[in-house]
């Protein structure tokens, strides 16, 4: 008996690791649902008893190649009507529109937590960060289009080879002619930044240098220096909600989990940094990240304050 | 010969798509919380799989392929839907007696609501694991995550549902 409890024991938690094959869940699954189990098992039988019962659920009716063949013959012939509704409603939306449009200048702005989008009278779509101003004119001139940024914003420029697309902020402009790229310009930083995702933009204060797509640069404002350097791939994270990395040193990786989720991460030897990762993060909570990285490289990772400290023996190169 | 070509896809269709129907359903329902929107969604991609039976032969695992689509299908559904906390659908077991139907009911019951607090991903990679059986390879290929971080987030999910378990319902 106590054998037996031992190995059950064993089994669950290799389970709550995530590391059982199917014959070994199978196994669980078998004793849970034949038997009642030690009352400190309630929330491990409960699951099994419940994946158990919904592996019978099926559909009401099932699907055959008749019903399918018939469905692929009557949906094209309803295609042609919902255009011609579609049509109409666009057309009657235009006319509500017009009525908006009257002061010279418009201006929008971010909160410290809030994003925003919109599209400017071009058709420019521009993304805001947190704590940011765009001020643009309603109509824009006939030979320049021109907005104003304080903060952090993604811009995707409509291509206009007539009128050149300039943002001003601060002490630099940023001169596009149809491109996306993001524009970094925060009261009390070190610089502003600029990382060209595509087409060209010619960026700078006095001194200007042209960025094409994957090139970056960078305004350092006390010594008034551009430095040109490649596009960051994770410049417009905070927009995208994306983190990439490829074949990132552990160094770079954590200065950007660092400045995306706004939290202190520390290795306690420098020579763990030297490790290289690869991984993509769409919208996933930075513990599980940190998780993530740790189970890669078989690290130690704990959360100590407000820190996260990683431990552990660093890889060979 | 274009009808012998046509005639094959229509075998290989109902030999190895048309029997995914029920996992697809059973996942469709999970992630909608409704059976008619799961039933709809399930014949909407039957019927895509369909219009592109010729590439069938081309891709590598159909099933990962098949439950990915239907994933996919129902997040963006998701995205468009206003927030609306459905709680109507009881899960009600089939084939087990009567007096053990009681308690399993509850026991049933209570991971049904725990499971609709667990966020999407987890509650995914639960599903696709303990409910339709897939192998962590499949798994990693329906939700787009490398195997290390689906094993990382499965982990995560069965220790939060006995947590949330023990929490609610204590251990006895």
């Amino acid at each position: 008996m106590d054998k037996h409890n031992h190995v059950l024991e064993d089994l669950i938690r290799k389970y709550e690791r995530g590391e059982t094959s199917r014959e070994e869940e199978q196994t669980l699954v078998q004793y849970f649902t034949t038997q009642e189990a030690d009352p400190k098992y309630a929330g491990i039988q409960a699951q099994f008893r419940y994946f158990h019962t919904q592996q019978r659920e099926a559909p009401a009716a099932s699907i055959t190649l008749d019903v399918l063949a018939n469905r692929q013959q009557v949906d094209s012939a309803s295609w042609r009507y919902l255009l011609r509704v579609a049509a109409v409603a666009v057309v009657a939306i235009g006319i509500g529109w017009c009525a908006f449009w009257y002061n010279a200048t418009r201006s929008v702005a971010t909160g410290p937590n809030a994003q925003t989008s919109i599209v400017l009278p071009d058709g420019t779509k521009v993304f805001l960060n947190s704590d940011t101003e765009l001020t643009y004119d309603r109509q824009f001139a006939e030979d320049q289009r021109t907005v104003r940024l304080k903060g952090e914003a993604y811009f995707d420029v409509q291509p206009d080879a007539a009128r050149p697309f300039k943002i001003h902020a601060g002490s630099i402009t940023a001169e596009v002619l149809g491109t996306s790229f993001n524009l970094r310009s925060y009261d009390g930083e070190e610089f502003d930044a600029l990382d060209v995702r595509d087409g060209r933009v010619r960026f700078g204060a006095a001194e200007k240098v042209v960025v094409v797509r994957g090139g970056g640069a960078r305004f350092y404002r006390q010594q008034q220096r551009l430095d040109t350097t490649s596009a960051h791939i994770n410049a417009d994270a905070w927009k995208s909600r994306k983190l990439t990395f490829v074949n990132a040193s552990m160094k770079d990786v954590l200065q950007d989990l660092e400045r995306f989720y706004h939290v202190t991460i520390r290795a306690t030897s420098p020579a763990l940094l030297a490790c290289h990762f690869t991984a993509e993060f769409v919208d996933t909570p930075v513990e599980e990240v940190v998780e993530v990285i740790c189970a890669t490289f078989n690290y130690r990772c704990r959360k100590v304050g407000g820190t996260y400290l990683i431990s552990g023996i660093p890889c060979t190169p | 010969m274009r009808l012998t070509s046509s005639m094959h896809s229509s075998e290989e269709f109902t030999t190895r798509v048309l029997p995914l129907q029920a996992s697809m359903y059973r996942f469709a329902r999970s992630l909608l919380r409704d059976t008619q929107e799961a039933e709809d969604c399930v014949q909407e991609m039957l019927l895509r799989l369909w219009s592109r039976r010729e590439e069938l032969p081309a891709v590598g695992n159909i099933t990962a392929f098949a439950m990915k689509m239907t994933r996919n299908f129902c997040l963006d559904k998701l995205k468009t839907r206003k927030h609306v906390v459905d709680i109507g659908n009881e899960v009600i077991p089939s084939t087990i007696d009567v007096h053990r139907q009681v308690e399993m009911n509850d026991a049933v019951a209570r991971i049904e609501t725990i499971m609709s607090l667990l966020p999407e991903q987890q509650r995914s990679l639960i599903h696709l694991r303990n409910i339709e059986g897939l192998e962590m390879t499949e798994i990693a290929e329906v939700t787009g995550l490398s195997v290390e971080h689906a094993r990382v987030t499965l982990s995560r999910a069965r220790i939060a549902i006995r947590q949330l378990y023990e929490k609610q319902y204590g251990q006895a």
